[in-house]
């Protein structure tokens, strides 16, 4: 593939993320605190098969400068704990990709990871320990979201030609 | 996916729902509501048979907790997504915190 087929391809799918995290916060209301379905990780997924890890991390820090420009909020609280969620979920997808691991199975540990880099960035911006009270409910909800991610990724993955 | 992935997947899942079950009967019996701001200062002490409105002063704007029937919930509540109006009524039995990030309030449980 010639690098400026990348290049365009990487842009697309970072457009792509950015554009199914902004409408699913419009139009998916969380369920509870914090509690969204995390959609956009399915590109993140995605490009980790087809490219690599190092394209992962390019499409999420798309996802993450882009998105919260759009959003207005560029460097604000939300951002902060929106950079270590996807921070810490890249993380562990680099490590599950070391690890061999299945798609669902990444997509899982990389929802999870998610919902934990967003807790303890809410606990250390806020001061307020409390609120791991919210870590069964964050571990449960991580897990069915990783779930349902993770199988259209794999849907994706079947169907998508480069 | 393959057998160990599932184990693992299970077991955290396992963790999930007993953390929730422990959590549940942690909580139970009449419990003093605190709301506390962002640096954890107690702005309101309220008993959960202690009914009615009450509004508290947040970094946007004004926020209401309202408490009925040992449950209480946010009402009212100058932020833009009203995550925490969503949340409905909390119970001690059915509890999660309330938070609402643009005012800085955190609806807690305390710990007496």
């Amino acid at each position: 593939m010639s690098k400026t087929r990348k290049t365009a391809l990487l842009g697309l799918l970072g457009a792509i993320a950015i554009v199914i995290n902004l409408v699913e916060a419009a139009f998916i209301p969380p369920l509870q605190f914090g509690i969204r379905l995390g959609l956009a990780n399915i590109v993140a997924l995605v490009t980790l098969q087809l490219f690599g890890v190092k394209e992962m991390w390019t499409v999420n820090l798309l996802r993450l400068s882009l998105g919260n420009l759009l959003k207005g909020i560029l460097f604000g609280a939300p951002f902060w704990i929106s950079a270590s969620g996807i921070f810490l979920s890249s993380l562990s997808l680099l490590l599950t990709r070391r690890l061999k691991s299945s798609v669902l199975f990444s997509s899982i540990l990389s929802a999870l990871a998610h919902s934990l880099g967003q807790l303890l960035c809410v606990i250390l911006l806020y001061a307020q320990p409390g609120i791991a009270i919210l870590l069964p409910t964050l571990l449960v909800s991580s897990l069915l979201t990783g779930i349902l991610t993770g199988s259209i990724a794999v849907q994706v993955l079947r169907r998508i030609r480069l | 996916m393959k057998k160990k992935e599932l184990l693992i997947v299970f077991i955290l899942f396992l963790l999930g729902i007993g953390g929730l079950f422990a959590f549940r009967t942690f909580f139970s019996g009449a419990h003093t509501i605190e709301v506390r701001d962002a640096e954890n200062k107690v702005l309101l002490q309220v008993r959960d048979d202690q009914e009615g409105i009450y509004t508290i002063e947040g970094k946007r704007g004004l926020f209401h907790l309202e408490v009925k029937d040992k449950a209480w919930r946010a009402v009212d509540v100058d932020c833009p997504d009203k995550i925490c109006e969503h949340q409905g009524w909390i119970t001690s039995e059915a509890y999660a915190p309330i938070i609402c990030l643009p005012n800085g309030i955190l609806v807690v449980v305390s710990d007496e």
